[in-house]
This record gives C-alpha cells, structure tokens and sequence, in this order.
C-alpha cells in the first residue's frame, strides 16, 4: 500500500517531465504507471491522468509561450477542430471495435518513431515553419482527423498531433513540442469533463502537485536541451505507446 | 520572472484550492462536485489562452473549449439526475 501510495506521487512527475520534453501529454506514461503500480481502477487512472495533463501542459505552455515557441494558428486549428473530432471519435468507438485501427494505429506510431529517429537534424530540426507557409485548410482536416483517432482509440492527442506537427507539417521540434503542450492542455480540460465523473477527488491535488513539479522541470530543460536528444525521447515514447497499443490491440 | 512567479503562485494555490475541494465534495450534492472538479482542471487552460492578449487566434480554441465543457457539464449532471 505505501509503494502503491509512492507511485502516485511518481507517476505524475515522471509524467510531466516526459511530458514537457515531447509535447505528448503524458497519458501514455500516467495511465500504464497509476493503473499498474499504484493499483488504481483504469477509469480512475484515466480521469487522474486527464486532470493532472490539463495542469501541467497549462504550465509548461505558459513558459513555452513566455520564449516565444507556439505557434498560435496552430493552437487555434489544432485545438478547435480537435475537440469535436474526439467526440466523433468517441461516439464512433462506442459502434464498432477499434482492434483492428489500433494494431494499424500503433504499426504506424512504430514508422513515425523509427523516421524521426533517423531523420538528419538537417533535415528535421532546422526546418521551421513559416508562418502560414503550410495550408490551413490541410491542418484543419488533420487536426479534426487527429481528434477522432484520439477518441475512436482512446488516446491522448499528443500522440496524434505530435507526428503531425513534426513529419507532415515539417515543423521545428521545439516549436512542436512547445505548440502540442498549449494543445494539450486545451484538449485534456476538454476531455476531463467527460470523465469527471470517475475521478477520484482526494488524489487529484496530489497528482496535480507532482505533475507540475515534473513538468516545471521539463519545460525548464526543454529550452536547453539538444534536438537530437528530443527526438529520441520523442520516439522512445511513441514507441512506448506503439507497443502499448499493440498489446491492448491483441486484448492483452 | 513574471510568468514563472505566477505559475508558481497558481499552482501552490492550485493545490491547496483542490485539497480543500476534495474535503468539501464529500458533503455536498455530486452535481456540485462534478461542476467544480471541471471548472478547477479547466481553470488553468482558461487562464492560460486569456492571458495571451498578443494573438486572437486563441480567441477561437477559449469557445470551443467553454461550450464543450458547458455541454459535457450539462449532460453529465442532466444523466446523474
């Protein structure tokens, strides 16, 4: 009981520091870590995740805005179409059995992780993207695509959005980490609401607490930190969720 | 500094908002309980896209999230009964 208690505290930070460094959220680290280790009921992990993501990408977000990072547009797009696409997603998840989209799913989270570790940081890491270089109308129809795979698959949208900001929309790996935390944060408040029911309330303080200091930690690193050691941390959690997803995939 | 010291400010007193709430919510309707756990785990996104004033953009994901949250709220409560 007290290393199911530990875990609680743990989970979270570890969580928001990943979080920070890769713009994915941290559900992919949170739920697996609070429903296993700490032996919480799923729904519970999820509900905690949501509320604890909600708060930490809000902080990360507010120091990656203060430098500067997001892209606005982005945000705007992304977070707005979003939304209503997880809710398609959703109802759609709750009409067929999304084993079949999950294996594919988690097939190609497995490609996108072995590209972004092989792209060159010539061709990855010094793109930028320009400003309303990339079309809006092409963001708009994957950021509503990102959101109902998030919801047909039960996935955070950073595992989504993140391989589209940095393969489809060529963008700078900081700038995408930075501009799918803001994201993030938007979508997770949305999505709590939905699992508000579930939470267990006593805990949330407390993940709340330790996801922000991982977080604050990360978000301070991010700044620093070389591209190439993103990237890495980048593809070593999508793969985390890749195999994660496979194994649920299988009814594992 | 600024932006970093009221992080700060509003996490600690985040925190302490929410562990005093998760006391409370014990004794009051769910209804209650469930309207303030959301407007809590949202406040920081609200704040945060509020606090931008350098780009509308933010403008449009602050609705979408509110009437979401609004919805999502409604129905839940409207199912507890």
């Amino acid at each position: 009981m007290i290393e199911a208690s530990i875990w609680v505290v743990i989970a979270p930070a570890l969580a928001g520091f990943i979080a920070a460094l890769t713009g994915l959220g941290g559900g992919v680290v949170m739920v697996p870590a609070l429903s296993i280790l700490a032996g919480l009921d799923i729904g519970d992990a999820i509900g905690l995740s949501l509320a604890a993501i909600a708060v930490n990408a809000s902080i990360s977000g507010a120091r990656y805005i203060e430098q500067g990072l997001v892209y606005y547009d982005r945000v705007a797009i992304y977070a707005s179409l979003s939304i209503p696409g997880a809710y398609i997603g959703g109802f759609v998840a709750t009409r067929v059995s999304p084993r079949l989209l999950e294996a594919a799913f988690a097939v190609f989270l497995f490609y996108v992780s072995l590209t972004i570790i092989r792209k060159r940081d010539s061709s990855i890491t010094q793109q930028e993207t320009i400003e309303g270089g990339v079309n809006r109308a092409y963001s708009s129809a994957a950021a509503l695509g990102a959101g109902f795979l998030s919801g047909l698959l039960g996935i955070g949208g950073g595992t989504v959005i993140m391989p589209l900001l940095t393969l489809a929309e060529r963008m700078d790996i900081k700038r995408a980490v930075a501009t799918s935390t803001v994201i993030v944060a938007i979508t997770a408040s949305s999505g709590f609401a939905a699992h508000a029911l579930y939470v267990p309330y006593g805990f949330v303080g407390l993940v709340a607490l330790s996801a922000a200091v991982g977080s604050f930690i990360g978000s301070l690193i991010m700044i620093g930190v070389k591209r190439s050691y993103l990237r890495l941390l980048l593809a070593a959690t999508l793969l985390l969720a890749a195999v994660r997803m496979l194994l649920r995939a299988m009814g594992g | 500094m600024g932006v970093m010291g009221w992080i700060l400010r509003v996490t600690v007193l985040y925190v302490l908002i929410w562990g005093i709430a998760s006391i409370i919510f014990s004794r009051f309707n769910p209804s209650i309980s469930i309207l303030s756990s959301i407007i809590l785990t949202s406040a920081p996104a609200v704040m945060l896209l509020i606090s931008v004033k350098r780009s509308r953009w933010l403008l449009l994901p602050l609705i979408v999230l509110i009437l979401t949250i609004t919805a999502t709220t409604i129905h839940i409560i409207y199912l507890k009964g």
